[in-house]
């Protein structure tokens, strides 16, 4: 446990992520591509740049029969994956994932956070409406916006942002403020809060009283993003979000016999979770909140849930697409996106608020592009499943960052593979 | 159990600002919790702690089975009862934590936290 006594502060501002991430995330890769382990550079780098994340996707069973909507594609993903990777002569990584777009895609997410300048704008348009709604349901419920704004200060989650305990602090409250309503901070600081408001306040109070339908006339359930996200496989249309479709082990072992949560055989998460200092790494920036660069644990989904291969957006992700996955489709992202709408965002807004989801969750270790952006999809998003153009607004792909991308990487740009290509 | 009663409506986690029904099931349109609910994942029985709040996620089997047993909830390092915890349950399985302020369908609860039935 962290205790903060020294207030809530907020250093620096949105993309000032510095080139070490860059580096750290090719060093990565690189020893990826090469089939070594990355620990000891993990390591380095306390809590994991953006490439680093990627290389600890789990996989599951891979001997389970490939369903029959996915058509003639091997007896067992096993199989399938091995039919693809003698067609295309696909270098896969320890999870069974497409080395090369793990690379990928871990670069992405870098990028993203380094840009998160052209971003923060939508980002801070969903902070300020969500101080505007804790002002306004001060009237209607029983909390003072001061406690409401506290009790979005929880625990360390996931993604290790907010700093633990400090929302016994006195000054949290007024400091979170401050930084709600002028942007302060950085873009993955605004993020987090927004999902603590979703998930605490919104979903779990406000739903259920009524109190969301009273202050946002377009208020819907809260999980009905979950439930408009949906794939199409061969014929049939899938909703991923289904009990019986999540790709998660954990939402599943009832169905596989019972079996205990694996994250817990043997007693401990299998890949030990980054002790982070809150200072210096890509997923918090280095706008961080200052806990005085005291150690902050932070668990990562990557290694927290195991992928089921049995479901249909599991199965399709891999023989079909060859996109990578990490964790299942992304349940953050359907709440945080949900929350972006519910504050009314649309359009051109909307689509940089779920780049910026991508970016931090995707470096955060949580989820890949393809889990990310399915539901990004099923918010009107334009992507086309397993395809990464398209993706990106004009000022992202004007940016040196992006150019760089699209030189080493020109067949996800549109272009052919480089001739040396190896997937 | 035969003739056991299950929460109508579905199960709810509820906050420290609502009850929990004493050992009998949530009747239709009542904002209160269940006191008997089991984990479809882990089959762990779910116990619910009021007032605190994790300080951190769970990550080990034991910290699990350490908060489920605990009595001394102000001295396990573990929870906090900074102020605002006490508007909170701290609900847990064996693989699985929530928190709630208010009351939220325990159907929302990915690992499949569910009514098991009143009286037990």
């Amino acid at each position: 446990m962290i205790q903060q006594r020294g207030g809530v502060q907020l250093k620096g501002d949105v993309g000032q992520a510095g080139d070490a991430y860059e580096a750290h995330a090719d060093q990565v890769a690189d020893l990826v591509v090469a089939g070594r382990s990355a620990e000891a550079t993990l390591d380095r780098m306390a809590g994991g740049g953006a490439g680093g994340r990627a290389t600890q996707f789990l996989h599951g069973d891979l001997s389970v029969p490939v369903r029959p909507e996915l058509g003639d594609r091997g007896a067992s993903v096993a199989d399938g994956l091995a039919a693809l990777d003698a067609s295309r002569g696909i270098t896969r990584d320890a999870n069974m994932n497409n080395a090369r777009k793990v690379e990928f895609e871990s670069k992405l997410f870098a990028a993203l956070l380094r840009n998160a300048a052209l971003l923060a704008p939508a980002v801070h348009a969903v902070s300020r409406a969500v101080l505007d709604y804790i002002d306004r349901r001060e009237a209607l419920a029983k909390d003072s916006a001061a406690t409401t704004l506290a009790m979005l200060g929880g625990k360390s989650n996931f993604y290790g942002r907010l700093v633990d305990a400090a929302h016994d602090d006195p000054l949290f409250a007024t400091t979170l403020r401050g930084v709600l309503a002028s942007g302060g901070g950085s873009l993955q600081n605004h993020v987090l809060v927004h999902h603590q408001f979703w998930e605490h306040i919104y979903e779990k109070i406000d739903w259920g009283s009524g109190v969301a339908q009273t202050l946002v006339a377009a208020a819907k359930d809260p999980k009905h993003l979950r439930g408009q996200t949906e794939i199409t496989v061969g014929d049939t249309t899938v909703k991923p979000f289904d009990k019986s479709e999540r790709g998660r082990v954990a939402s599943t072992a009832a169905e596989q016999g019972g079996r205990a949560h694996e994250v817990f055989e043997g007693g401990t998460v299998p890949l030990v979770p980054a002790e982070t200092g809150i200072h210096g790494h890509a997923d918090g920036g280095p706008a961080a909140i200052d806990t005085g660069n005291v150690a902050q644990s932070h668990t990562r989904g990557i290694d927290m849930w195991t992928i089921d291969e049995r479901k249909a957006f599991t199965q399709q992700a891999r023989l079909m697409l060859d996109m990578p996955i990490a964790a299942g489709v992304s349940g953050t992202t359907a709440d945080l996106v949900q929350c972006a709408m519910t504050m009314g965002l649309t359009g051109a807004a909307l689509h940089r608020y779920c780049l910026a989801v991508l970016g931090f969750l995707g470096s955060a270790g949580a989820h890949s592009f393809h889990e990310i952006m399915t539901v990004c999809r099923a918010a009107g998003v334009a992507y086309t499943p397993g395809d990464y153009r398209g993706v990106y607004p004009a000022e992202l792909e004007q940016t040196a960052d992006f150019a760089a991308l699209r030189a080493a990487y020109p067949d996800f740009f549109g272009g052919a593979a480089p001739s040396s290509d190896g997937g | 159990m035969a003739d056991a009663l299950t929460c109508a409506g579905g199960a709810l986690l509820v906050g420290t600002d609502h009850a929990v029904a004493d050992g009998r099931a949530r009747r239709p349109g009542e904002s209160v919790g269940c006191d008997h609910l089991v984990c479809e994942s882990c089959g762990a029985e779910v116990v619910a702690l009021p007032g605190v709040r994790l300080v951190r996620d769970l990550r080990a089997a034991d910290e699990f089975t350490r908060l489920r047993a605990a009595t001394a909830l102000d001295a396990e390092p573990l929870l906090t009862r900074a102020h605002v915890a006490a508007r909170f349950r701290l609900y847990l399985c064996r693989c699985t934590t929530d928190e709630t302020a208010g009351a939220s369908p325990a159907a929302a609860i990915e690992a499949g936290w569910a009514c098991a039935g009143h009286p037990r």
